[in-house]
């Protein structure tokens, strides 16, 4: 019994982890969280850039780029190359991952 | 990494914690069963008085020996009552005796304070230079008992490893021992228990138990100081690093020597930042640097205001103090 908790608990865990929408909280929780509010994700309550709540509404990213998925999935990647000086730092976020994150995102229409 | 709560009830890990898990489980057993047993004489007893008729029948006269059996019961129920409690009193004893004193040949003593809301954990070796400072993560060689002394920063804290070992608070103007002792690699949780202020639920940090060699190995990396910076931009951001944070944390081999906050020589060695708030990842750390009091509000760490390009210099050298 007590090596089966663990395990049950670690099967839960695993069920949970192949929804792209958890995994993608998980990655905002780890990444993001520190610096935007996120609907959705609880820890994730930062105020050094802009709240992303409704982000799927919004026309611009970053002041400057169309707010499209691609668009948006390559700020993720790489914010400094689009624009150097950002204070969003690149953070070695993966395409996968920042493709993941980008969907989460443009599902998030709710002021 | 991340366990599930209460994990630590489930299996220990080290030394003092095999001698209290399995007394844990016996008293918390043996209370539960005296708690179903006792309710159920209780219900047994109402059930009794109402088909005799009810409140009447609690008016009861007193009984006198001569009556036979029923005080009896009493000395009977102190009997029973006796089995459990001296059981639990003796292993009790006997736990005690496993955990209450560091053994006489102690592998290492680390010296750990509690701030608000933060662990400082210092180690010493065989010459002064051989001390160094860390924060939030301890590391501990497995198989050797290893001496902590408990010193309060700034009010009373309590350390915590549940998977390793029992409480004992930090109290400022005191010396308090505890002492840990690692079965199997691994990362434990540790967390402060005495309510301190407002951010007490984020003072958590990590003992990480390892084999005497990589233990060894971490030791020679955490006594290095910090890299000098290799480009216009580090050098950039050392200059603006030791300037602005110089003044509360510690960076070996800068100018920034002031112990106020944990020290930052080899920050990007651990695995978390501002006491287990958040992983340690450029994206986490972005944030912390910026505006430390938005995910902890109340840290003695101000928000830095800093511009986007100030904050990416900062990080490139912070990057480097692996």
């Amino acid at each position: 019994m007590r090596r089966l908790i663990p395990l049950l608990l670690l099967a839960l865990a695993a069920c949970q982890s192949n929804d792209p929408r958890a995994q993608a909280k998980a990655l905002i929780a780890s990444r993001c969280a520190a610096c935007h509010v996120v609907p959705g994700v609880r820890t994730a309550v930062g105020v050094v850039g802009p709240s992303l709540a409704d982000i799927a509404n919004r026309q611009v990213i970053a002041g400057k780029f169309a707010n499209n998925r691609d668009n948006l999935i390559r700020w993720i990647m790489h914010p400094q190359a689009m624009m150097p000086g950002s204070a969003m730092p690149e953070m070695g976020i993966s395409q996968p991952q920042a493709t993941q994150i980008a969907d989460y995102l443009r599902t998030l229409d709710k002021p | 990494m991340t366990r599930p709560p209460l994990d630590y009830l489930l299996g220990s890990d080290g030394v003092r914690a095999d001698a209290t898990l399995p007394l844990t489980w016996f008293t918390l057993a043996i209370s539960i069963i005296v708690c179903v047993i006792i309710a159920w004489l209780l219900w047994v007893g109402v059930r009794r008085a109402r088909a005799n008729g009810g409140a009447a029948e609690t008016v009861g006269t007193p009984l006198e020996p001569e009556q036979g059996r029923g005080l009896s019961w009493i000395t009977i129920g102190l009997a029973v009552s006796a089995v459990p409690l001296l059981a639990t009193l003796i292993w009790t004893m006997a736990a005690l005796g496993h955990v209450v004193g560091p053994p006489r040949r102690s592998g290492m003593t680390i010296d750990v304070t509690g701030h608000q809301w933060w662990w400082e954990v210092e180690y010493h070796g065989a010459n002064p230079s051989d001390t160094f400072a860390t924060a939030n993560e301890i590391h501990i060689p497995i198989g050797t008992p290893v001496v902590v002394r408990l010193h309060g920063g700034d009010v009373i804290h309590s350390f915590w490893v549940p998977a390793l070992a029992g409480k004992t608070d930090t109290i400022p103007g005191q010396q308090n021992i505890a002492w840990l002792q690692a079965d199997r690699p691994g990362i434990y949780r540790g967390q402060c228990t005495e309510f301190c202020g407002v951010e007490h639920a984020k003072m958590g940090f990590e003992v990480v138990a390892q084999p005497a060699n990589d233990f060894e190995h971490w030791r020679e990396a955490q006594l290095q100081t910090a890299p000098p910076p290799a480009t216009p931009q580090l050098i950039h951001g050392m200059q603006f690093t030791t300037f602005r944070c110089g003044l509360c944390h510690s960076i070996r081999g800068t100018d920034a020597a002031s112990h106020y906050g944990p020290d930052l020589t080899h920050l990007m060695s651990r695995r978390t930042i501002a006491a287990t708030t958040l992983p340690n990842n450029p994206g986490a750390l972005a944030g912390w640097i910026q505006a430390p009091q938005g995910m902890k509000p109340g840290t003695l760490m101000p928000d830095q205001h800093l511009s986007g390009a100030e904050l990416n210099d900062v990080l490139a050298y912070v990057e480097t103090l692996k």
